[in-house]
């Protein structure tokens, strides 16, 4: 039965109807997330009926492993769902410490194809965060051959770069500006991404929101394990959850209606962005590509 | 005695290959037509790749090969075929990233090396242990980790460690950018970046007003050199000193290979090296601003260029080392870059100490004697009153 898992930008919007949340765990995440501390994580799982997965997924400098060690023992100690990972150290500490955790891989544009999947699923993880970067005839492919749950992201905004440079915090200095805000925006093609520092340095995200409302019921179909709902920067977050509720209340009751998905799909953002779901991109820009 | 530091090149095409072998290079690494991170050089066929490994073996050198995209479904299509041609040319390792690369090559050549690409980001000792105890043999570590991080993971793992040590850098982490892909379509996991990091953006707050200023917002980094610290990457354990660059000229690799394995030679002989020298070399043959990035922990605003895009094309190399004659001390020079009667110029080489000349005579092919090689490739002889080798270098002097 697919489920709905939101990635919150706010404490309030756990309430919404959604299956399952994202929670990034404070100075160690890598998506665009609410963060929280172990405490405030422990409160959350103690308040909501909700599957918790915590994202773990930056990568990890090695005067951080003592710590980032202490927190997994922490975290074990703690009912919730899935630890969302990406460094290899992550990895290395569970197998050595035997520390009690299901691991769900997510390097945010690395979890592309299903050969690679399964070798994660031997060392044990138990999920794959799907890039947003592929299309959606590989999504599905990926799920007709791997057995471990899929979380597939299918609205909003998701993170397209990570630094460890603090390139706001550098041009401003060098043009003597004073940073006076959390997040700046950069052009292209009138386009405007966000662009933000945390302790790690500068983030990128995706300037256009993914609307793959239309093609949740052939998520629905293939038995998709998750979809994934960013919230980052959405101003109508609850008529998109609602939305998405409605297409698999159509689904399971066998009432889905092309039109009337692509109209409940208008009323949530203003253009319909597919993302890379029907695009795929080019690597190879010289006469013989087509060679390949 | 220290251990025998390997000086790692990039090679784009045989011709690359050979002189970065000749100019002191101990290995080169090389991609093939699939699966590498420069779709777009000219790359290595199957064949090409035998002859490398031919060539550099002969030599007593080595070849890496990497396979180090992200792979999507189909592009693991040919991959177990290629590994096992990569077998056959006897390839002496390969570079990836991904696990499902890497179990395949375990299955279908166990005995092939494998070296974990700077794609990783590998940060950690815990993750190069991950990858010591799947079966690397080395990792290329993430160009974000500084001196007390690598001497912590080789001290701690005793892995084999590769660290760049100069060219071009990232400017996101290690296969966690994809700005190409959503700005221009082109995948920059799979080898076909347009480097969006390079391009200038009007910046906007958070009432989405323009910062406005005459220097436009860039994520631009300066490029790599460790010159200033050879001693120190030395002294830490580092096994291989990776130059990066295999889309680079010939002349800008054969400089920068041969300034590095002179300050590495001279370093494990003596203890020291000519710093202000061979700093000034690279800055020449650079097109910008270099520095040592994260290695002494650095992530503010000097590590960042915002001179905008004033790649200047390099016009140093004036000439190339055909053949000398002892007897009459002429040298066959192929010419590269305008040069005249009375210019006084430098030459080098691997076996060649840099040394200046005054041009006194320039004789051209029919014999005439001449006031300028004004000729792309145009061949001519000019007087050398010491040995010189076939592939030296002719340069604009400027030490």
């Amino acid at each position: 039965m697919n489920k709905i898992c939101l990635m919150p930008k706010t404490l309030d919007e756990i309430n919404l109807n959604v299956d399952a949340i994202i929670i990034g765990y404070k100075n160690y995440n890598s998506l665009n997330v609410l963060e929280l501390d172990i405490n405030e994580i422990k409160n959350i799982r103690k308040k909501y009926n909700k599957e918790l997965y915590i994202s773990f997924n930056k990568l990890i400098h090695d005067n951080e492993i003592n710590l980032v060690e202490e927190i997994l023992c922490e975290l074990s100690k703690l009912d919730f769902n899935g630890l969302l990972f990406d460094d290899l150290g992550v990895l290395q500490l569970v197998k050595e410490k035997d520390i009690d955790i299901n691991l769900i891989w997510s390097n945010t544009h690395q979890v592309t194809n299903y050969s690679t999947i399964n070798s994660y699923e031997k060392y044990g993880i138990k999920g794959a965060f799907i890039s947003p970067d592929i299309t959606l005839s590989e999504i599905i492919e990926i799920k007709e051959n791997t057995n471990i749950k899929l979380f597939v992201p299918l609205f909003g905004k998701f993170e397209i770069f990570s630094s460890n440079r603090f390139l706001l915090t550098n041009y401003l200095k060098y043009i003597n500006e004073n940073k006076t805000n959390k997040t700046y925006y950069i052009e292209n093609k009138d386009t405007k991404y966000p662009i933000y520092e945390d302790i790690n340095g500068a983030h990128i995200i995706n300037g256009n929101i993914i609307n793959g409302l239309s093609e949740y019921i052939e998520l629905l179909q293939k038995d998709i394990d998750y979809i994934i709902i960013n919230s980052y920067d959405i101003n109508n977050i609850e008529l998109v959850v609602d939305s998405f509720n409605k297409v698999r209340d159509m689904y399971i009751n066998n009432i889905a209606d092309d039109k009337e998905i692509k109209l409940l799909e208008q009323q949530l953002t203003k253009d319909i962005n597919k993302g890379f779901l029907y695009t795929e991109t080019i690597y190879k820009v010289k006469s013989d590509v087509n060679e390949r | 005695m220290k251990d025998k530091i390997e000086l790692l090149a990039p090679a784009g095409d045989l011709e690359r290959l050979k002189w970065a072998l000749h100019y002191g290079a101990d290995a080169v690494y090389i991609g093939g037509r699939d699966f590498s991170l420069r779709a777009n050089a000219t790359n290595f066929s199957v064949d090409e790749i035998k002859e490398a490994c031919s060539y550099a073996h002969k030599l007593n050198k080595k070849v890496y090969v990497t396979i180090n995209i992200v792979f999507h479904n189909k592009d693991f299509n040919n991959l177990e075929n290629y590994i096992k041609d990569l077998e056959k040319c006897g390839v002496d390792a390969v570079i990836v990233s991904d696990l499902g690369c890497i179990n395949i090559i375990k299955n279908v050549c166990p005995n092939m090396e494998i070296h974990i690409s700077t794609q990783a980001s590998t940060m950690n000792h815990k993750s190069a242990t991950f990858y010591k105890e799947l079966g690397a043999s080395r990792v290329v570590l993430a160009r974000e980790c500084n001196k007390n991080e690598i001497k912590n993971i080789i001290d701690k793992t005793g892995i084999d460690t590769e660290c760049f040590i100069h060219g071009a850098m990232c400017v996101g982490l290690s296969g966690r950018c994809v700005l190409s892909n959503y700005m221009t379509n082109r995948d920059s996991n799979r080898g076909g970046c347009s480097q969006i990091c390079r391009w200038d953006f009007n910046l906007y707050d958070n009432n989405l007003n323009e910062i406005k200023n005459d220097t436009k917002f860039t994520m631009c980094s300066k490029d790599l050199s460790m010159i200033k610290y050879i001693g120190d990457m030395i002294d830490i354990g580092i096994k291989s000193f990776k130059i990066e660059g295999r889309m680079r000229s010939i002349y800008y690799i054969a400089t920068v290979v041969n300034t590095y394995r002179k300050a590495i030679d001279e370093y494990t002989e003596k203890g020291t090296y000519d710093l202000n020298k061979y700093q000034k070399i690279l800055n020449r043959v650079a097109n910008r601003d270099n520095i040592d990035q994260f290695f002494d922990g650095n992530t503010g605003v000097e590590i960042q260029y915002y001179l905008g895009r004033q790649e200047l094309s390099n016009q140093d190399f004036l000439g190339l080392v055909l053949e000398y004659d002892k007897d009459t001390k002429l040298a066959t020079i192929e010419q590269r870059n305008y040069f005249k009667l009375g210019d006084t110029v430098e030459i080098f080489g691997p076996n060649t100490e840099i040394k200046k000349i005054k041009i006194e005579k320039i004789i051209d092919e029919d014999n005439n004697e001449i006031d300028v090689a004004r000729h792309p490739k145009q061949i001519v002889k000019i007087p050398i009153d010491f040995n010189v080798n076939k592939n030296d270098i002719i340069r604009v002097q400027y030490l």
